[in-house]
């Protein structure tokens, strides 16, 4: 697994996880961020229960464990969350924060550990990083692609986590940072025309993220876009006609034969 | 994941399987039970047709024969909710040890990363992690000598929560042995319900064989009964091996977090 740190600035700094080359191939690759701000760390999305173990070996490389105050899971997805009983269980004071709608969902990840999650509302929230740390403001994201979803932004940075959204299906060796936004769309396109189901939720979510107007936008999986790449994406993203599924209708029509056969 | 780690999990995911096939075959000796049962049923049945003094010593033996599954009932409950509660506590068991090797693994990745920073020639697989006096020692191991404070911090954190995990599942395991030997009991208990069920079959056999008539319908009855206890040993036997592997593995999987 590889880790960098993209964003240093005093005591802030952010640092990516990801192209884990160890795991196996039918695991989806994630890209895992931490925040440290002034000693305090937050993990945003911190991957599934079959890479914890080399995430954990990496953040470790930066932070203590007692450094992390808090985790952030921005939707229910396994390989979101499915490893934060994990986390909770090496570190009993860390305060796992999830959308409302999917406590109930993701406490069946609990793997018999005290399961404490902190349910972030439908508006969003203002969070600080453990005691000392910034605070960073976790945006609504909802149905982008999750009923219940959320980024991250955070000002001193000027650094929005994505999740999901601007989600590259990229090669191992691709470059941390986009650098030809055309040639990078053919990785995004099929993801977002598939994972997001609703055109209006995006539009807004793209408002939201033109208002912020950041400067990196750090997606889950994939690359990241910086400084001119951001409003390309953004761009991108606006003229997306997401949510129409008729495109597939004729293959996913049952066929009578077949329908009659089930019926038996 | 390592060799040792590796093996670690197959060693426990092998003795739930075990624990999951004790559970069906407790479950099967239900049905094996109600069998024997009909068939005593029917040599009364058979019995009372002939109305002789023959007839009437066939009648006392086959109701003793139904009795069994009667008397035998209250182990077979006891069984079943012995290895329900050994299956449960296997899978409490299985979850927590799961824990344990993702952070073992997590741990064996950091040293070995350590190790190769500080061109040491040993590697993680050359420590015990999984061994509870190896994690305690760990942090202060000569070699971590020159590890970064937060190197020897994390690997101190992340070996006190696996010291933990090893001794609440060592508490679970022991209770799973235990279950073990209580299941392993009822199933020598019943096995002896089996050799009594196969002494009345050939009493009967005996009484039959003075009859004139009804010869052959009391020797398939006896035949019934024999197949019958046959399945019920291959079954308990098959639960009793199934027991002593559970019992072998759990006891070096123990050994393993346990041994100097």
């Amino acid at each position: 697994m590889k880790s960098e740190i993209i964003f240093e600035s005093g005591d802030h700094k952010w640092i990516v996880l990801g192209r884990d080359a160890s795991k196996k191939d039918e695991v989806i690759d994630t890209n895992e961020y931490i925040i440290v701000s002034n000693g305090e760390a937050m993990l945003l999305d911190p991957g599934g229960i079959e890479i914890f173990p080399n995430v954990l070996s990496e953040i470790t490389k930066y932070v203590s464990i007692e450094q992390i105050k808090v985790i952030f899971a921005s939707h229910q997805d396994p390989d979101v969350s499915s490893s934060l009983a994990m986390w909770l269980d090496l570190a009993k004071h860390i305060k796992i924060y999830c959308p409302w709608l999917w406590t109930g969902f993701i406490s069946h990840f609990g793997m018999g550990t005290d399961f404490v999650l902190n349910p972030i509302p439908d508006e969003g929230l203002e969070l600080k990083i453990g005691d000392k740390g910034s605070t960073v403001f976790l945006v609504p994201a909802h149905f982008c692609h999750s009923s219940g979803n959320f980024s991250v932004y955070d000002p001193k940075a000027n650094i929005l986590f994505s999740g999901d959204i601007g989600a590259a299906l990229i090669p191992n060796d691709a470059p941390l940072y986009v650098d030809d936004f055309a040639s990078h769309i053919k990785y995004m396109e099929k993801f977002h025309l598939r994972w997001m189901p609703s055109v209006g939720a995006l539009r807004q979510w793209v408002r939201r993220a033109r208002n912020i107007n950041p400067n990196m936008i750090v997606p889950q999986h994939g690359s990241i876009f910086v400084g001119e790449n951001v409003h390309k994406f953004l761009d991108w993203l606006d003229n997306l006609e997401v949510g129409k599924w008729e495109m597939g209708a004729e293959a996913s029509d049952i066929n009578k034969a077949v329908w009659m056969k089930w019926k038996k | 994941m390592s060799q040792q780690l590796t093996k670690y999990r197959s060693d426990i995911s092998q003795v739930f399987k075990l624990g999951v096939n004790i559970l069906n075959n407790a479950r099967a000796l239900k049905g094996i039970s109600l069998d024997l049962k009909l068939l005593a049923v029917n040599g009364i049945v058979q019995a009372g047709k002939i109305g002789s003094s023959q007839g009437q010593s066939l009648i006392t033996l086959s109701g003793f024969l139904s009795d069994l599954p009667i008397q035998i009932a209250p182990e077979l409950e006891d069984l079943e909710r012995i290895t329900t509660d050994l299956a449960r506590q296997l899978t409490a068991s299985l979850i927590s040890i799961i824990r344990f090797i993702f952070y073992s693994n997590s741990l064996s990745i950091s040293l070995d990363r350590l190790l190769i920073q500080s061109k040491s020639s040993f590697r993680a697989s050359d420590f015990k992690i999984l061994n509870i006096q190896e994690l305690t020692k760990l942090s202060k191991n000569d070699v971590f000598l020159k590890a970064q404070d937060l190197d020897k911090e994390n690997i101190e954190q992340i070996a006190q929560v696996n010291i933990g995990i090893s001794e609440n599942s060592r508490l679970m395991l022991d209770k799973a042995l235990d279950l073990l030997s209580k299941a392993a009991a009822k199933i020598e208990n019943l096995k002896r319900n089996g050799f009594i069920a196969n002494y009345m079959g050939s009493n009967i056999l005996i009484e039959s064989s003075y009859l004139t008539s009804d010869q052959q319908s009391f020797q398939a009855l006896v035949n019934n009964i024999r197949n019958i206890v046959n399945r019920l040993d291959t079954n308990l036997d098959s639960m009793i091996n199934s027991i002593k592997d559970a019992e072998n593995i759990l006891r070096s999987v123990m050994m393993a977090n346990q041994s100097n």
